[in-house]
């Protein structure tokens, strides 16, 4: 009975002290309460099991003491990414896993999602793995897209609505299934055939380049042999102008030079026709081999022996001037 | 001291008491409460619940939420008989909590059960349909989405009734083909793009002749409208210039015709002519016989 003597007496010595620390026990369990959010965090407070505050925001806060509420924080504001992906690798059956397209074409695909917690509250109430889940539903939502669209379309056109597709039904089924998850993006980081193959593909592309390029070679050709045919039918016309304005000045000097030189011919007709025509002898006769037959040389006897018989009489050699 | 004992024992089973018959529930779980064994309740909304202390009521504690497991890839052989390799996944949640715990208990037990129910309904649905059904090139033709929830369905009845189990979805996670026929699809996709590539570079062909040959056309007829108006213009031209002609010399034309003779005479005589002349012509009239003159 000593040990019972000694706590008796030594607690009936220190009661002060006792009770101090009885008080000091009892504020710090008080304190415990106490919590705080980071500024990227948002907090769920639990009573007795039961969600009472889904979304504390950042800063000091205060609950009742374990055993009655728990804190549980989640980075909420925090963007995260998720990268799910098709194909590239070998996958546990062993046959590459690549996406199929609605025409039966393979593709390596990769997903990039980025998310963040809007509903602190109901992740991870609601689902048991939500993010996994986000993964699956991802991977189901790709297959569909993909299913319902023939290659081409999705490796070029497609693409954009490849992504807002998937985010959408995605987003949808989210909520749908209540996982506290909101999508930002969905990126197709990846949407290409499968290696093997992929030189095919490119070849597709230079040959769709090279269709390009003829086309552009044969539209510059085009331009230029347009212009030099303008330029040409231009020139064409020029000409023509010029001739015509020329045809028209050489005809409007000759009337009126016959004009002016009819005046003066009026005045004296016959003289002027003769001198006209006796001036044009003078610049033309003295040109040319000029012989002067006489018409009646048959009538009158030969006078040179050395001609030929014939109706030449004189033969006159105009001396050249 | 005997009774400061009674007071500490009585003190133990209160607490013991306490403990036992207050429940803590968390909203994701959901408690069965079963009474010597058999279940007579179910709390499913967190908080602080009440039951009588353990040896009469005890709690079954199940998790409420919903949960995702995995199938692996198998093949499938759809009705046209082709391959196909597919993987689904199931989306579950405890719907009877009772039969629940009477049909599997565990979640892991659950889980392998959802699996070989959803594969085999899935094997049920694909071997249905026909390859198209699953791979279309418009999304009004693909029929996957129906063919699954017709799968969920099914699976759903069937869990339902046997598990406790509300089956929410099944879903693909893979969809492909087997090894061999991927490999023959390789080939033809190869195939098929060389023969895209054929086809771009003879479109690029065509269109550049085409071009070339609406080039020629064009070209020639520039020029010939070019021709066309020179010689309209040209024409024009000669038409005044032949009325310029007309309007003067008409004037008086014997004096033209002298004129226009004389100057012909200058342009077609030249150093190689021979000319043949009368001696009669009145050019040589005053060689022969000196002009009278008149006094």
């Amino acid at each position: 009975m000593t040990l019972l003597q000694d706590l008796r007496d030594s607690a009936r010595h220190s009661k002060a002290f006792l009770l101090g620390l009885g008080i000091l026990l009892v504020c710090g369990y008080l304190a415990s309460g106490f919590y705080s959010v980071k500024p990227n965090q948002r907090g769920v407070v639990k009573r007795l099991g039961h969600v009472i505050l889904d979304n504390v925001k950042p800063g000091m806060h205060y609950r009742l003491p374990w055993p009655v509420d728990a804190i549980q924080t989640l980075p909420a504001t925090e963007i995260k990414t998720l990268s799910v992906s098709f194909g590239g690798t070998q996958n546990e059956s062993g046959s590459d896993a690549a996406l199929v397209t609605g025409d039966m074409n393979l593709l390596v695909v990769t997903l990039r999602l980025q998310y963040l917690i809007a509903e602190p509250g109901l992740f991870g109430t609601s689902l048991a793995d939500p993010i996994g889940m986000l993964d699956q539903v991802a991977k189901h939502q790709a297959i569909l897209q993909l299913s319902a669209m023939p290659v081409d379309e999705a490796l070029t056109t497609g693409r954009q609505r490849i992504q807002r597709q998937i985010k959408s039904s995605l987003q949808r089924e989210l909520s749908r299934l209540e996982s506290g998850i909101q999508l930002s993006s969905v990126q197709l980081q990846t949407l290409a055939p499968p290696r093997k193959i992929a030189a095919a593909f490119s070849a597709v592309n230079t040959a769709r380049e090279d269709r390009r390029r003829l086309v552009r070679e044969a539209e510059g050709d085009r331009d230029r042999r347009l212009i030099k045919a303008r330029a040409e039918g231009e020139s064409i016309l020029q000409a023509a102008q010029a001739r015509a304005s020329e045809a028209r000045e050489i005809a409007q000097g000759d009337a009126e030079r016959f004009l002016a030189v009819w005046q003066e011919y009026r005045h004296a007709k016959e003289i002027t026709a003769y001198r006209v025509y006796l001036e044009t002898l003078e610049s033309v006769l003295p040109r040319v081999k000029m012989l002067v037959a006489d018409p009646h040389a048959e009538q009158r006897p030969d006078t040179q022996g050395s001609s030929p018989p014939g109706s030449f009489l004189q033969q006159t050699e105009v001396q050249r001037k | 001291m005997t009774r400061k004992l009674m007071v500490a024992g009585a003190l133990v089973v209160v607490l013991y008491l306490i403990g036992t018959s207050l429940l803590v529930v968390d909203d994701s779980e959901i408690v069965l409460v079963t009474r010597f064994g058999e279940p007579v309740r179910e709390i499913s909304t967190g908080g602080l619940a009440l039951k009588w202390p353990d040896p009469i009521e005890s709690a079954v504690r199940l998790d409420k939420r919903l949960h995702l497991v995995q199938a692996d890839s198998s093949e499938f052989l759809t009705r046209d008989n082709k391959n196909l390799v597919a993987a689904a996944f199931v989306l579950w949640e405890i719907s009877d909590p009772q039969r629940f715990v009477e049909s599997v208990k565990q979640r892991a037990a659950a889980e392998s059960r959802l699996v070989d129910l959803a594969s085999s309904e899935l094997g049920v649905a694909i071997s249905q349909h026909e390859m198209t059904d699953f791979f279309a090139t418009a999304p009004a033709e693909n029929r996957i989405g129906e063919i699954l929830s017709g799968v969920t369905q099914r699976c759903n009845h069937t869990a339902q009734d046997n598990f406790g189990i509300k089956v929410v979805d099944v879903r693909l996670r893979r969809l492909g083909f087997p090894e061999e026929t991927v490999r023959s699809i390789y080939n033809r996709m190869q195939v098929e793009r060389e023969k895209i590539a054929k086809k771009y570079r003879a479109e690029g062909e065509e269109q550049a002749a085409r071009l070339r040959a609406m080039t020629d056309k064009e070209v020639r007829e520039v020029l010939a409208g070019a021709y066309r108006k020179a010689q309209i213009t040209k024409g024009e031209a000669e038409a005044k210039a032949i009325k310029i002609y007309a309007d003067a010399f008409g004037k008086d034309p014997e004096f033209f015709k002298l004129v226009r003779t004389l100057d012909a005479y200058k342009s077609f005589f030249d150093d190689k002519t021979t000319l043949i002349l009368s001696a009669d012509s009145p050019l040589f009239r005053f060689l022969e016989s000196p002009p009278k003159v008149a006094p």
